[in-house]
């Protein structure tokens, strides 16, 4: 199976700074793939190299099974939004539309500018120039240009930038139906974990220039299984006396509370020993929450948890 | 979607046109372009008085072509030192660049945009005057029109080329026009050094050098122009002709060698981030 965009080895550097450590990183096609990392982790790196804007000091990129760089005939299937993306100031947005769509060969350039003017909210704005833009509409033509040819793939690099709740919720609303309906792929960074959540089926957590977990959401769900909440007096005290136990895999602080990974299977086991294990210790205790893991347990877990031991 | 597209750098082309020559900056262009080489006729006509016509079809070209070689010049900075290097640093380059658009086509745009629509207007305005005030000299000396043409041109060209490799190079604005200014200078210094030790030494190697750095100034000698009876250029002998059009491929030839270096680097290793 043809795969969307494949890493192998990444190594990257900017000066003294190592951006990418030996990434590798395989992204199938079929799926709403999710980039997920904290600030400096190498995400918009490896979303620029797999696009030919930078060239790996060592490994290797593929985009639809070809190398990137200076390859417009690969860079024709694509979409791209940037993070804080720059466009032509003093041009009107309908225009910048047209010259786009004429750049990748779209028939009725102009109607279809119109199209994903309409579709991404903009209709009014359709004869303003860009520089006068606010900072979420000039977000919004940004996603525009990306769609505009019906692309393949659209690499989304914080597409909710810029955007109020609203339009976070109408972008991943517009995602999933574009997934759904004409099979477009995306692969998505983002910080923002709970929106990235309800779209993708695939994510890949990067941290240090390294993919550290990465495969469906169900895989990782049921590796991550369960967690549980659990409020007491001092977390820091109980979390030691808690790793004790064979069955717990991780158990990290999280505000006031203390967060809990068990292995699956030993969700009543750990439910019957927390309270008296808080107790023992001296501590109080306010309540246990079950829930389920998320990709911000998934993060915490990577790049938080490992602080935290 | 059915994929049909015409050249696609046309539209980055369009593009980059509306935000470098957006209103007023074409109708401010024609007017300088045509405000000083009238301003200038006058003078023009003074040079009638010069013995030989193709030392008056140079004068007047050199005439119609000073405060507007200077104003292109400052246009290229703004384009290239300034505007092209901003543009990387920004991200307007990275955005053209994910279009499907090749390097080398980008590459292209850019230097039709920011260096030869510049020389352009210079090219139409020294022909327009000249055409329309002494058509019938520069009709008698098309081939010496023709060669001044070329030497304007190179006297532009070749500043520009190195302006075109620090931007791309350098990517601040600020620090690009820095250095584009002082390249000017020092092609200018050098010259005048070259000119000194040609005139104090009269070593033939430093007269090849100078002149092929500022054909124009071989053009001129060539036919003999001297300002206040000074033969311009170093000491020595006037280059024959052959010899002037050696110094004029030797001037392109740089300068088509640091666009070639631009480009290669442009290519293989540029990094619009």
């Amino acid at each position: 199976m043809e795969k969307a965009i494949e890493c192998i080895e990444l190594v990257k550097r900017f000066k003294d700074v190592v951006a990418l450590n030996g990434l590798t990183l395989e992204v199938p096609r079929g799926r709403i793939f999710g980039l997920i990392g904290p600030n400096g982790a190498g995400k918009t790196t490896t979303i620029r190299i797999c696009l030919g804007l930078l060239k790996p000091d060592s490994g290797e990129a593929r985009l639809f099974g070809e190398d990137p760089w200076n390859n417009p005939d690969v860079k024709a299937r694509v979409g791209v939004l940037h993070e804080q993306m720059e466009l032509p100031r003093h041009i009107r947005a309908l225009e910048l539309l047209e010259h786009v769509a004429r750049i990748y060969g779209v028939p009725e350039a102009s109607k279809r500018a119109r199209e994903v003017l309409e579709l991404v909210g903009l209709a009014d704005a359709a004869n303003r120039k860009i520089g006068a833009l606010s900072a979420g509409m000039k977000q919004r033509l940004c996603i525009a240009q990306a769609l505009i040819h019906e692309p393949e793939l659209v690499i989304a690099d914080e597409p909710m930038a810029n955007l109020d709740p609203l339009g976070r919720s109408e972008v991943i609303d517009l995602v999933a139906r574009l997934h759904k309906d004409e099979g477009v792929d995306f692969v998505i960074s983002s910080h923002i974990l709970p929106e990235l959540g309800r779209i993708c089926d695939s994510v890949a957590l990067i941290h240090e220039g390294r993919v550290h977990v990465t495969g469906t959401l169900d895989e990782l769900m049921r590796e991550f299984g369960r967690s549980f909440r659990v409020s007491v007096s001092d977390p820091m005290v109980l979390r030691p006396k808690v790793l004790e136990l064979s069955y717990v895999k991780d158990a990290y602080i999280s505000g006031r509370d203390l967060l809990v990974e068990v292995e699956e299977g030993h969700e009543d086991e750990f439910y019957g020993v927390v309270r008296s294990l808080a107790e023992q210790a001296g501590l109080e205790f306010y309540g246990l929450e079950s829930r389920v893991a998320s990709l911000e347990d998934l993060f915490r877990r990577v790049v938080l948890g490992r602080l935290g031991r | 979607m059915a994929v049909g597209r015409r050249w696609p750098p046309l539209e980055i082309l369009a593009m980059d046109l509306k935000e470098a020559y957006r209103f007023p900056i074409p109708e401010i262009l024609a007017f300088l372009y045509a405000f000083f080489p009238l301003i200038f006729s006058p003078v023009a006509y003074a040079a009638m008085g010069l013995e030989a016509e193709e030392a008056r079809l140079l004068i007047i070209m050199s005439l119609s072509s000073s405060m507007i070689s200077f104003i292109t010049i400052i246009l290229i900075l703004k384009n290239i030192s300034y505007g092209l290097a901003n543009e990387i640093r920004k991200g307007l380059v990275q955005t053209y660049l994910t279009y499907p658009v090749g390097r080398a086509s980008f590459f292209l745009v850019k230097l039709i945009s920011g260096v030869l629509i510049p020389i352009a207007y210079i090219v139409l305005s020294i022909c327009v005057f000249t055409g329309l005030l002494f058509p019938d000299l520069a009709l008698k000396h098309l081939d010496v029109f023709l060669l001044g043409l070329l030497a304007f041109v190179a006297d532009v060209l070749l500043p520009a080329s190195l302006m075109f490799l620090a931007a791309i190079a350098v990517r601040r604005g600020g620090a690009s026009l820095a250095i584009g200014i002082a390249l000017l200078f020092a092609v200018n210094v050098i010259s005048s050094i070259l000119l000194m030790i040609g005139n104090i030494t009269g070593w033939e190697g430093v007269r090849h050098v100078y002149y092929t750095l500022n054909p124009l100034a071989a053009l001129m000698r060539h036919y003999s122009l001297a300002i206040g009876g000074t033969p311009l250029g170093p000491g020595g002998g006037a280059p024959t002709m052959w010899e002037c059009v050696a110094y004029l491929s030797g001037n392109y030839a740089i300068a088509i060698a640091f666009y070639v270096a631009a480009l290669i680097y442009f290519l293989r290793r540029f990094e619009p981030v």
